[in-house]
């Protein structure tokens, strides 16, 4: 109702982005003490990262959110292009092309096309807000603005991230109203085509998703992963083994540990205790978005936010519960803790937008 | 509201995937954390075992035998090394006087590991642990060197390159002084790195050492003689014990062919073979000292008994008995000073076979002696059961029965001792690790086997043998109590007995108040000659000679001039002594 209310940031939602990267600089830091010294070296760059996300969070919190559901055409087709570019131009490792290198920078287009797509299906929804009830408006919404940016990060091919924007899309379609009947049915239809989907998967994705339903098979081989990271988990015990003291994470025994396992060192080294208040902090989190969602009165708003919420709460719930071995191996970051930035600066990016919808939930 | 409803089951979605997540982690951090933990430990640490000093092996007198040598391995990790490979390389290259440039490639070749020297000096070892150089490493491991090579080769053993001993006290007592490795854990990461100085564990604990009850110095004078009879007669192997018959300690045990435990060892497992506890032979006319005790014990005949000899050919039971010489009557004394095989057959008919057998039994014939030596064989001695009419008429005088030479001397010691069977033994004591010396164990008194009075008189009938009467003047030393048995056994060839192949040997004994001596020397095919007497005898001889020396006993008997003239060797070297 005044200026000064419309500036300030919802301070709940930033301590809590605050504290988790705050977990992450830590296990981020422990997990760089290793022998090899070159990894230290990551604390310091995601440090950086976090600062480049915390100054988009700021500019973000400040533009009207309305700037990017205008211009929904625009962003879906900013969103095809990076997708389509990565494709082309984009760097990877072992058949993937998941990055756009620029100078010493990688960068995963794949990261902030989630947000992206949010804007476009936020937008679709605001816009078909009288025929949210027919299937046509949710079947046309999969066919045109779901399956293009899929297809394209598939192709990369980054299974995780491809994944994501399916939650996304029906949780935002059920808030918005969908009739619980045609999300089943486009739910069917999907589940149906799954065998096509099976046969654009790659080799290596193939593999990991027969190890994670037999993980025993082939312990130094693909499984190596899936088994380490439960070793270090469970070796953690109830208390944990203390910060820089994990073993399993810190002698390589893990790779990849400080990106999509981070959540291993945490439950190495912190134990139980430590994960169990990390799960808290997350849900918190998750419930602040949500709540968002449910005060802002603008409808595109409360679909943004509810696609944001939805955004962080699968890779939270997919990252983890692929670290103990619950679901297969897919290269989903955990939000805020996993080193890398372009997830990092993504993550930071959605706050940003969030508080500005939240800002703005008592106008219009 | 219709979306503030559906925001709630979005909740309780989220709420549903943490509490699955919430439930999973506690699963994995409080059920199977033991598990978990257990393995964990499994992957990061390896075992590596720290090899622990095998003990040496000394003589009675602590003069060492067998000696594990420590020498040490030099190894780079050029990965840990935290300066450049030219710093390091600038370092070690003087201590170990290689080339820095040698060195650098080493250090630059990728590897996780490389070895620098295999075989470094205790100096150089000293100098490369004072320069603590992170990512270079010494490894201290031992080699087993034996400084008196071939002497004893047979009694002290061998090992194998892991150290493990493969013969000899080396194998018997392998379990004792091969000590316990350490076991060192060392933190490894997820590529099997080891890192420096993250070792944990249980140091080694060096092996114990031996001590033996073999003097070296006997030794040496029974291996230098041993092998010069083994030369002289060409002959196909031979053996040698000097044995305390007070207690049963071995002195001194050669064989031929021997070896050299040094590595690299080349010789054969026959070189290797220990005869005199692992091969046996037909004792021959030494085990007349058997029938002798028992008839003596059994009181069937007395040494001053008149026994006629047949003149040299005896039938009885379809069997014809000879006798090398013809004689008439003897007394039994004679009998055995001058070996009648028909003498000692015709008291063997008064003992009966039980009897024999008894007294054959209870001297540990057909039996181990149980030494702590590995491969030791029983000899052959059938019950009586299984005896053959003939068996009575072979028996007495050391036929169809098979002994080892260890069996033969350990049966004489008893027999010169008052009657006791001792078991033979070889390990006196062991040094503990604190350096306690530990009595391993006390002598082992078998059984007693005949009576003082029968030992002392049997010694007087010994003694006889080595007189101008007897089968071995050669072996008589002057100014000593000496006595014995000759032994010329044929042997057997494809079922018969061979009239060219023998076993020549000389069960004999130094008696003075203070020590009693056993000494056997055996000649497996001597050429040239082979009575018992006159290829084993003077081996005996000069081995009691030197012997006696060697362990300082004083001669307690008048030096007996005729002895001197009827024996060649002693004369000669008599004579010699007389003129300093």
């Amino acid at each position: 109702m005044n200026a000064n209310r419309k500036e300030k940031l919802y301070l709940p939602l930033l301590v809590l982005t605050g504290i988790l990267i705050f977990i992450g600089l830590v296990l981020i830091f422990s997990a760089g003490r290793v022998i090899n010294q070159s990894l230290s070296a990551l604390f310091l760059r995601q440090i950086i990262w976090a600062a480049v996300g915390f100054t988009a969070l700021a500019l973000l919190a400040r533009i009207d959110f309305h700037l990017w559901t205008r211009n929904a055409g625009f962003l879906y087709f900013i969103m095809l292009l990076i997708l389509a570019l990565v494709l082309v131009f984009g760097h990877g490792r072992s058949e993937t092309q998941r990055w756009f290198k620029l100078g010493a920078l990688y960068l995963q287009p794949s990261e902030p096309a989630k947000i992206l797509f949010i804007f476009v299906l936020a937008s679709y929804i605001a816009r078909h807000k009288e025929t949210i009830s027919s299937f046509l408006t949710i079947f046309m919404a999969a066919l045109f603005l779901l399956l293009p940016p899929m297809f394209l990060i598939l192709m990369q091919p980054n299974l995780g991230t491809a994944f994501i924007l399916i939650p996304i899309f029906f949780a935002m379609f059920y808030i918005a109203g969908a009739p619980k009947k045609n999300l089943f049915t486009l739910l069917i239809i999907g589940l149906s085509s799954l065998p096509i989907l099976w046969s654009f998967l790659k080799a290596y994705q193939k593999q990991r998703i027969m190890v994670f339903l037999n993980p025993g098979a082939d312990p130094l081989g693909a499984g190596y992963n899936l088994l380490q990271s439960k070793i270090a988990i469970g070796s953690g015990g109830f208390f944990g083994k203390g910060f820089l003291r994990g073993t399993q994470t810190h002698l390589a025994f893990l790779p990849e540990h400080h990106t999509d396992f981070i959540f291993s060192v945490l439950a190495e080294e912190w134990g139980f205790l430590g994960g169990a208040i990390l799960l808290l902090v997350y849900l918190i989190f998750l419930m602040e978005i949500l709540k968002v969602a449910s005060y802002t009165r603008d409808r595109a708003g409360t679909m943004i936010a509810v696609g944001c919420g939805a955004m962080f709460a699968t890779q939270v719930f997919v990252n983890i519960a692929m670290t103990m071995g619950f679901l297969p191996v897919v290269g989903i970051p955990l939000p805020f803790l996993s080193y890398g930035g372009s997830s990092l600066i993504t993550s930071l990016a959605a706050v940003g937008i969030i508080l500005n919808i939240k800002n703005r939930e008592t106008f219009i | 509201m219709e979306q503030k409803k559906r925001l709630r089951i979005i909740v309780w979605i989220f709420f549903g995937c943490f509490g699955l997540i919430f439930l999973r982690l506690a699963f994995l951090q409080i059920k199977e954390a033991p598990e978990l933990k257990r393995k964990a430990r499994a992957k990061n640490y390896s075992l590596i075992s720290e090899p622990a000093p095998r003990g040496a092996i000394y003589d009675r007198e602590g003069r060492p035998l067998a000696i594990s040598i420590p020498y040490y391995e030099l190894y780079a990790e050029p990965k840990y090394l935290k300066e450049t490979p030219a710093e390091v390389a600038r370092k070690i290259a003087p201590v170990i006087s290689e080339s820095p440039a040698k060195l650098i490639i080493d250090f630059s070749s990728g590897k996780g590991f490389v070895w620098l020297n295999r075989r470094l000096p205790y100096d150089e070892y000293v100098a490369i642990k004072k320069l603590a150089i992170t990512g270079i490493g010494v490894q201290e491991t031992f080699f087993r060197s034996f400084p008196e090579g071939k002497i004893a080769s047979h009694i002290i053993g061998l090992v194998n390159t892991d150290g493990k001993g493969l013969e000899g006290i080396e194998k018997q007592y392998n379990h004792i002084i091969s000590g316990q490795d350490g076991k060192v854990f060392i933190l490894r990461d997820g590529k099997g790195n080891p890192i420096p100085s993250s070792s944990e564990g249980v140091p080694a604990r060096p092996g114990p050492d031996i001590f033996l009850t073999i003097d070296i110095k006997v030794q040496r004078i029974l291996e230098e003689e041993i092998e010069k009879v083994f030369k002289e007669y060409s002959a196909r192997g031979a053996a040698g014990i000097v044995l305390d018959a007070d207690n049963g300690e071995v002195l001194a045990l050669t064989n031929r062919p021997t070896y050299d435990p040094n590595p690299p060892v080349t010789s054969s497992l026959d070189c290797r073979r220990n005869r005199s506890v692992t091969d046996i032979f037909e004792p021959g006319s030494v085990f007349k000292m058997v029938t002798a005790a028992a008839g003596l014990e059994e009181r069937v005949v007395k040494p001053e008994d008149n026994i006629f000899c047949e003149n040299g050919k005896y039938f009885v039971r379809n069997h014809t008995i000879h006798d090398t010489h013809p004689y008439g009557m003897l007394t039994f004394r004679e009998v055995i000073a001058k070996s009648s095989n028909i003498g000692t057959v015709k008291v063997g008919f008064k003992l009966g076979a039980e009897g024999m057998y008894r007294y054959a039994t209870a001297f540990g014939f057909g039996k181990k002696t149980g030494i702590d030596l590995p491969g030791e064989v029983s000899g052959i001695l059938r019950p009586v059961s299984r005896w053959s009419d003939y068996s009575m008429t072979a028996i007495p005088f050391g036929q169809e029965v098979s002994a080892t030479v260890l069996q033969c001397a350990a049966a004489l010691g008893a027999i010169i001792n008052g009657g006791n069977l001792y078991q033979p033994y070889l390990v006196k004591g062991v040094r503990d690790k604190r350096g306690r010396f530990v009595p391993e164990r006390k002598p082992v008194p078998v059984r007693r086997v005949i009576s003082q009075a029968t030992s002392d008189t049997l010694i007087s009938i010994l003694t006889d043998v080595v007189s101008e009467e007897g089968t071995a003047q050669s072996a008589a030393i002057p100014g000593y109590r000496v006595g014995g048995k000759t032994g010329t056994a044929q042997k057997v060839e494809s079922g018969r007995y061979s009239h060219n192949k023998y076993f020549a040997s000389f069960s004999g004994f130094i008696k003075t108040p203070s020590r009693k001596l056993v000494i056997c020397v055996m000649v497996d095919e001597p050429r040239g000659a082979y009575y018992g007497g006159v290829v084993a005898g003077p081996a005996f001889n000069r081995i009691g000679q030197r012997t006696v020396l060697a362990l300082g006993i004083a001669p307690d008997q008048p030096v007996n001039s005729e002895n001197e003239n009827s024996n060649g060797v002693i004369s000669a070297r008599s004579k010699r002594e007389s003129k300093h």
